[in-house]
């Protein structure tokens, strides 16, 4: 639990974040005037397809946007109150790990394949925590053993490679939540793996997050994921916030064409019945549509959708930004 | 789906390992057990999906199917063909008749490549003229909403039957329904026969006409997709399906989570494969090796259809509470 925080404040509030990237077309945006909120122990989903810039805006969370081609042109990352992107590296590396962890979907790009598991779990804790040799490994060995890791003593020994790909999951797990951070970020955790062992993992993370009262936002393409597991939910396209709502309210009732169509492409949900593909690719940023960016793809697009680019409305219990969002009945799930 | 035609493909009690670990002298002293006795058709113009976990078997079958690696045990017969033993010339000539489409994260970002692989070919080998086959494969792309691109660099070829292993694994939705809708298409248009092997059932309950449920090497249930999909006969479908997340967030539900993980098919448990696991594994079961029975089209190898609670082929959804729970640790 950290201390100095301000009462009433939401744990993370992300105002107008912009990250650009350098392209043979100059520096672009790829995050565009990105805003939202997530509260203690809430758990947020963040949707859309590849190149929509949900990863960029997880990564600008965590602060590793940087070097030569890639910047934060605009806005704030606020944890408690307190902007992280004015913070020096050592201080943000405090705040990663400490206060806010990650967890990838290859867990053997985060793991280093030359170390057991336990020499990383420890090295991990002792960046943070001051403690001796013998306290951090028999923490490490409660951690796996917490995470479900049979047999923790014996495996603390065990390289990565001796591990399935569930298991080195769970580790990744442990060494993300060592501290007990206030807010996890999970980038498509369980895109990787077989769904029984996905039901596993998102089962241990669910158990967790109550326990240690910590918020998580999920970055993943995988809408059902979210349904089952998340309190709200943004979608994002080209950039851009174009629908949040609660997870309850955005399924069964879109309100942004963007948002009913990916419903509408997830197989299984109408057996028999074809798919409706949304046409077309995410357009690149140097090439943006007038109007609308989604316009282009949308089968309920009218002139004033190509002329005017549209606002995320604030409507109370959801944001959407859609110049018909008022008179348009979009199908969802489950009704 | 059986109609007069011959099935397009017939695979008889295939099995395949591979050495897994060898002594000193290079002797091999254990086997890896990656298909045992697998028996199934495909009919002209049906899907059958094959879903099973990483480790199952799945895709080691369809690599079987297409030769691309010799079976210990059975038979594979291509259009009434034999092709187990077809020589390399033989084979070239089974091969005009099937391709297979892996998984591959670089290609499958662009979906155009599918159309390499499966639309020109039947095309030209029908008959249809060069400029002919450019103007109905622009016009499939762009109904699914695919630029055509590429299109030069089609190879034809003639296939009746495509291997499809986890052909959309790597996409995201949208990408994802372009590609099913397009191989849906294709199937529906040109009387393609798919083999589609994927770990995403609700991906394979969208597009298959008949599922099988491969686990450590074996199936363990075939049938009607949606049978399967809504009345599973085997624990393990019955556990596999629970697994699946739901988009309807009102439908959040227990689900059954299995413990631990697929044991090594090194050394695969005795008697039934997934007794170690399975929530309602009886004595029988931890014994003896349940056959693959057929009741009503669908096939099942699991005891308690003939013992025990005694289903006699209906699902095990209905049963009552697992027998211990002592499978939670």
């Amino acid at each position: 639990m950290s201390e100095g925080r301000a009462v009433g404040v939401p744990l993370l509030q992300v105002e107008d974040l912009t990250v650009e990237f350098v392209t043979e077309h100059g520096w672009l945006p790829v995050v565009d005037g990105v805003s939202f909120e997530i509260g203690r122990q809430e758990t947020i989903g963040l949707i859309g397809e590849s190149g929509c810039g949900k990863s960029v805006t997880a990564m600008a969370i965590l602060g590793l946007i940087g070097g030569p081609s890639g910047r934060v042109a605009r806005g704030r990352v606020l944890l408690d109150g307190q902007d992280l992107l004015v913070l020096e590296e050592p201080e943000l590396r405090e705040v990663r790990g400490r206060r806010i962890a990650m967890i990838f979907q290859e867990p053997m790009t985060s793991i280093d394949p030359a170390f057991t598991i336990g020499k990383q779990i420890i090295e991990v804790l002792r960046r943070h925590l001051p403690l001796s040799r013998a306290q951090a490994k028999q923490r490490a060995i409660d951690l796996l053993d917490r995470v479900g890791i049979p047999d923790p003593h014996r495996r603390f020994d065990d390289y990565p490679h001796q591990l399935s790909g569930g298991m080195r999951q769970r580790v990744l797990i442990a060494m993300a939540l060592s501290c007990e951070p206030d807010l996890l970020i999970a980038d498509e955790p369980t895109t990787a793996l077989d769904v029984t062992v996905q039901a596993q993992v998102l089962e241990l993370l669910a158990g967790l997050q109550e326990e240690l009262g910590m918020a998580v936002l999920l970055v993943t393409h995988d809408l059902a994921v979210v349904a089952e597991t998340c309190d709200r939910t943004i979608v994002m396209y080209a950039g851009e916030v174009v629908e949040s709502a609660d997870v309850t309210a955005l399924f069964p009732d879109p309100r942004h064409p963007y948002t009913a169509a990916m419903l509408a492409n997830l197989p299984g949900l109408h057996p028999g019945e074809p798919l409706r593909p949304i046409p077309g690719i995410v357009p690149p940023r140097h090439a943006l549509p007038a109007g609308c960016w989604y316009s282009p793809r949308c089968e309920h697009r009218t002139d004033a959708c190509g002329a005017t680019h549209p606002q995320l409305v604030d409507l109370g219990t959801r944001r959407v930004r859609c110049l018909r969002a008022d008179e348009l009945d979009l199908p969802g799930v489950g009704r | 789906m059986s109609g007069a035609r011959p099935p397009i493909l017939r695979v008889e009690d295939v099995s395949k390992s591979f050495p897994a670990s060898r002594d000193l002298l290079g002797r091999v002293t254990a086997r890896l057990q990656a298909v045992v006795g697998a028996s199934f058709e495909v009919a002209a113009g049906e899907t059958l999906g094959l879903v099973g976990e990483s480790g199952s078997g799945k895709s080691t079958l369809g690599r079987l199917v297409m030769r691309l690696i010799d079976a210990d045990r059975g038979r594979i017969i291509l259009d009434g063909a034999d092709i187990t033993d077809a020589d390399r010339h033989e084979l070239r000539a089974a091969r005009r008749k099937m391709q297979i489409v892996f998984q591959d994260p670089q290609s499958s970002l662009d979906p155009n490549w599918i159309v390499g692989d499966i639309i020109a070919e039947p095309l030209r080998a029908n008959g249809v003229v060069k400029s002919e086959r450019h103007e109905i494969v622009a016009r499939l792309l762009e109904e699914v909403g695919l630029e055509p691109a590429h299109r030069s660099r089609y190879a034809y070829e003639f296939s009746e039957l495509v291997v499809c292993d986890e052909p959309v694994s790597a996409l995201d939705v949208s990408t994802q329904a372009q590609v099913l809708t397009l191989l849906e298409q294709l199937r529906d248009r040109l009387g393609l026969a798919y083999l589609f092997i994927a770990h995403d059932l609700a991906v394979v309950h969208h597009i298959s006409h008949r599922i099988a449920v491969m686990y450590l090497g074996q199936i363990v249930e075939i049938g009607p997709a949606d049978e399967v999909y809504h009345r599973p006969r085997h624990p393990y479908t019955e556990a596999l399906l629970s697994a699946i997340p739901n988009a309807d967030p009102a439908a959040r539900r227990n689900r059954i989570i299995l413990r631990g993980e697929m044991p090594s098919p090194v050394d695969p448990p005795p008697g039934c494969r997934f007794q170690t696991r399975c929530a309602y594994a009886m004595d029988v079961c931890r014994t003896d090796e349940p056959a693959l029975s057929s009741q009503d089209g669908i096939d099942v190898a699991c005891h308690l259809h003939d013992q025990g609670p005694t289903l006699s082929g209906a699902t095990v959804v209905d049963l009552a509470p697992p027998i211990s729970t002592d499978l939670d640790r």
